[in-house]
C-alpha cells in the first residue's frame, strides 16, 4: 500500500467516523438539541466525503444547505417548540427497538461485508481520474441543462409541491372558512 | 449516451397537468372571495385537464421513442399506464368536491396537488433512468404528504400523513441504496445500460442484493407485504378522495416502473428476484384476504383489499413473459376502476353518517339503489365474478402464471381468492339485506353521479368486452420495454 493510498484510507476513516458518529449521536442523546448538532456533525462528514471524492461543489452544497440551512432551522424549530425540561426531549427509542436496530444493522453490515469482499466476474464500474483543471461547476450546470434537463424540470416541480404542501398543512384556516368548532371542541383552541 | 434530445412535444400530457396544476392553484390563491362553494370549479377544471391530458396521451401512441438522452420512454406501456393514473386523478376530482367542502378543504387545493401527482406518476412511467425514477416517485410522494394532511384541525389524517411520509422516505431510501450498489457495478443510471453492463453472464451477488433493496422500495408502494403495514392506517384516516387517488394512481404507476425494472432491465436476474417476490405475492394475496375478514370499517377493508389484488398482481409480474405483463396491466385498469367507484359510494355514504363503519351502510340499497348497485357491481367486479371486469383480470393473471409454469402459486391464488368473496359479499349483504338505521334518501352532486356512472360503465364494458384494452396491452407489450 503506497503512502498515498494509505493517507486517504484514513481520510475516509477519519470522515467515516465523523457520520457513523453523528448518526449515533442523533439516536442517543437524550437532549434533542445535542441530538441537532450531532447531526449537523454527520452532515459536515458526508461533506467532507464528497471533497474527497473530487466532488467539491457538491462538498461546498451540502456544508452550504445541510449544515448552513437545515440544521439551523432545526435549531431554530427546537427553540420555538422546546419543552420546559430540555435534558430529556429524545426519548422515542426503546431497548427492543434499539436491540432489533443493532441487529439489523449487524446484519446488514456483514452480509455487504462479504459481498464487498467477495470475487465477482467484472469489476466494479470505475470513473476514470479527472484531468487537471476541471471545472466541475462547469460540467454540472451544462448536465444539467442537456442530459439531466428532464429531471431538472420535474425537480422544479417538486419543490413547488413541497412548498405548496408545507404551507397548506402549516398554515392557520382562513377565519371565514375555518373549520366549523364541534360541539364540545368549543373553546378548546 | 444516445437515445434522442429534447423532445418536448412528447411531454405535452404532462405539461397540460403541471401547467394546469400551477394555474388551479394561483388562481385559487389570488382570486378574491374565493370560497368554499366557488372552489368547486376548480375541481371540474381538473377534469377537463385531465381528460385533455388523456387526449394527448391516446395521441402519442404508437411512437415508440426514447428522448432526453436516455433518460425518458414514450412507448405504448407508458401511454397505458399514463391513461390509468388520468382516469384516476379524473374520476377522483369528479367525486371529490362534495367530500371536500363538508370537510372545510378548498377544491382548489386538493385539485392543485392532484395534478402534480398526476404529473409525476406519468413521468415515473415513461422514466427510463434512475434518476427520473428516483424524482418523479418523489413527487408523487409529496403531493401525497400534502393529500393525506390536507384536512385540518382533525387528528387523524395528520396521523396518517405522518405515517405515510416516514414510512415512504424509508422505502426511499432503501431503493437509493439498491440503485447506489447497481450504479457503482454499471457506472451508469439508465436501465437499458443495467442489462448490457452486466451481459448474459451470472449477475455478480451485490448485483442481486441492489435489486432486492429496489424490490422493497417499490413493493412499499404497491402494499407487497411485509412492507403493507402503512396501509390500512393511511386508508383510515385520510379523507376518501386521497385514498381513492392513492390507491389507485400511485400503486399503477409505480406498477409501470416495476414492469420496465423486472421484465426489462432485472429480467437477467430473475433468479434472484423471482423466487423472493412469487413467495411474497402469495403471502401478500393470503394477509390481504384473511386480514379484511375480520375487519368492521369500510376504509379499512378496501386497504386489505388493495394489498390482496396487489399479490394477484406481483403474482403477474412474477410470471413474466409477454401475457404477464399483458395481465399486469389489464388487472391494474379493472383495479383502478372498480376501487374509485368503490370509494366514490364510500365517500358519499361516510358524509351522510359521519363515520365509515360497515354497519353504517345498513340499507343503503332502500336510501339510494343506483349508489348501493354501483357498490355491488364494484365489489363483484372486485371479487372475481364474470361477467364484471374483475373476473377476466384474475383470469388472464392465472393464465399467465400457468402459462409460465407456475402451477402451485397459480392454483393456491386460485383458492386463496375464492376467499374474498365471503367479505365482500358480507358487505353486500349488509347494504341489501339489513334494517336501514335511517331512512333519509342519499344526496350526491352532479360530478359524483358521473364519476359513478364512469366507474360502473367501465365495470361492466371492461369485463363483457376485455378485447380492445386487452388488445392495447398486449401491443404495447409486444413494442418492448426500452
Amino acid at each position: 500500500m503506497s503512502t498515498d493510498q494509505l493517507g486517504s484510507l484514513l481520510v475516509f476513516a477519519g470522515l467515516a467516523f465523523l457520520v457513523v458518529g453523528g448518526g449515533l449521536g442523533v439516536v442517543f442523546f437524550r437532549n434533542v438539541f445535542h441530538a441537532a448538532v450531532s447531526m449537523a456533525f454527520a452532515f459536515l462528514g458526508v461533506a467532507g466525503i464528497y471533497f474527497s471524492l473530487q466532488a467539491d461543489f457538491l462538498g461546498v452544497i451540502q456544508v452550504l444547505i445541510y449544515i448552513g440551512a437545515v440544521a439551523v432551522i432545526i435549531a431554530f424549530a427546537i427553540m420555538l417548540t422546546r419543552r420546559g425540561d430540555m435534558a430529556e426531549t429524545n426519548r422515542f427509542v426503546s431497548p427492543g427497538q434499539l436491540a432489533l436496530g443493532a441487529l439489523t444493522a449487524a446484519g446488514l453490515w456483514v452480509a455487504l461485508l462479504g459481498l464487498g469482499l467477495s470475487q465477482w466476474p467484472g469489476q466494479p464500474a470505475q470513473a476514470p481520474p479527472l484531468p487537471a483543471g476541471t471545472d466541475l461547476t462547469l460540467s454540472l450546470g451544462q448536465l444539467l441543462l442537456s442530459q439531466m434537463a428532464l429531471p431538472f424540470e420535474i425537480a422544479a416541480v417538486l419543490l413547488l409541491v413541497a412548498l405548496v404542501g408545507a404551507v397548506l398543512i402549516a398554515r392557520e384556516d382562513h377565519p371565514g372558512q375555518g373549520r366549523r368548532e364541534q360541539p364540545g371542541e368549543v373553546g378548546k383552541s | 449516451m444516445d437515445g434522442g434530445a429534447m423532445n418536448f412535444a412528447i411531454l405535452w400530457p404532462e405539461i397540460i397537468t403541471s401547467g394546469v396544476g400551477v394555474l388551479v392553484l394561483a388562481v385559487g390563491l389570488l382570486a378574491k372571495g374565493e370560497t368554499l362553494q366557488r372552489s368547486r370549479a376548480a375541481a371540474w377544471v381538473g377534469v377537463l385537464a385531465t381528460v385533455a391530458a388523456a387526449l394527448a396521451a391516446w395521441n402519442l401512441q404508437g411512437r415508440n421513442l426514447t428522448a432526453f438522452f436516455g433518460g425518458y420512454r414514450l412507448d405504448d406501456l407508458a401511454v397505458f399506464f399514463k391513461i390509468v393514473v388520468l382516469l384516476a386523478a379524473g374520476m377522483t376530482l369528479l367525486f371529490a368536491p362534495d367530500f371536500l367542502v363538508r370537510h372545510f378543504v378548498r377544491p382548489s387545493d386538493f385539485t392543485a396537488l392532484v395534478l402534480f401527482g398526476v404529473t409525476g406518476m406519468m413521468l415515473l412511467a415513461s422514466a427510463l433512468d434512475f434518476i427520473t425514477l428516483y424524482i418523479s416517485l418523489e413527487l408523487i410522494s409529496l403531493s401525497f404528504y400534502a393529500l393525506i394532511a390536507i384536512q385540518k384541525g382533525e387528528v387523524r389524517p395528520a396521523e396518517a400523513g405522518l405515517k405515510y411520509l416516514l414510512l415512504s422516505s424509508l422505502a426511499s431510501a432503501v431503493m437509493l441504496y439498491g440503485m447506489s450498489l447497481i450504479y457503482g457495478l454499471t457506472g451508469s443510471t439508465y436501465l437499458e445500460a443495467i442489462p448490457k453492463a452486466f451481459g448474459s453472464g451470472q449477475w455478480p451477488l451485490l448485483a442481486g442484493v441492489g435489486v432486492l433493496f429496489i424490490l422493497a422500495g417499490l413493493g412499499l408502494k404497491v402494499y407487497l407485504v411485509p412492507f403493507h403495514m402503512w396501509a390500512p392506517d393511511v386508508y383510515e384516516g385520510a379523507p376518501v378522495p386521497t385514498v381513492a387517488f392513492l390507491a389507485t394512481g400511485s400503486s399503477a404507476a409505480t406498477l409501470a416502473v416495476i414492469l420496465r425494472l423486472f421484465e426489462g432491465s432485472f429480467a437477467a436476474a430473475g433468479g434472484v428476484w423471482v423466487p423472493v417476490l412469487l413467495v411474497l405475492a402469495i403471502v401478500t394475496m393470503g394477509v390481504g384476504n384473511l386480514m379484511a375478514l375480520p375487519q368492521t370499517n369500510i376504509k379499512r377493508l378496501l386497504a386489505y383489499s388493495s394489498i390482496a389484488h396487489a399479490g394477484y398482481i406481483l403474482l403477474a409480474v412474477a410470471a413474466g413473459g409477454s401475457s404477464g405483463a399483458a395481465a399486469v396491466m389489464y388487472y391494474t385498469l379493472l383495479y383502478a376502476v372498480s376501487t374509485i367507484a368503490a370509494f366514490a359510494v364510500v365517500s358519499v355514504y361516510s358524509q351522510a353518517a359521519g363515520s365509515s363503519d360497515i354497519q353504517d351502510l345498513a340499507g343503503l340499497a332502500r336510501r339510494s339503489p343506483f349508489l348501493s348497485f354501483v357498490m355491488l357491481a364494484a365489489f363483484a367486479s372486485l371479487a372475481g365474478v364474470p361477467p364484471l371486469a374483475g373476473f377476466m383480470a384474475k383470469f388472464t393473471v392465472f393464465a399467465a402464471a400457468v402459462e409460465a409454469g407456475l402451477l402451485v402459486p397459480a392454483g393456491l391464488g386460485l383458492v386463496i381468492s375464492v376467499i374474498s368473496i365471503y367479505y365482500y359479499f358480507q358487505v353486500i349483504r349488509v347494504m341489501y339485506v339489513s334494517e336501514p338505521r335511517e331512512s333519509t334518501p342519499l344526496t350526491f352532486g352532479w360530478g359524483t353521479r358521473v364519476a359513478l356512472l364512469l366507474g360502473l360503465a367501465g365495470i361492466l364494458l371492461l369485463g363483457v368486452f376485455p378485447g380492445p384494452a386487452l388488445h392495447m396491452a398486449q401491443t404495447a407489450v409486444a413494442a418492448g420495454l426500452f
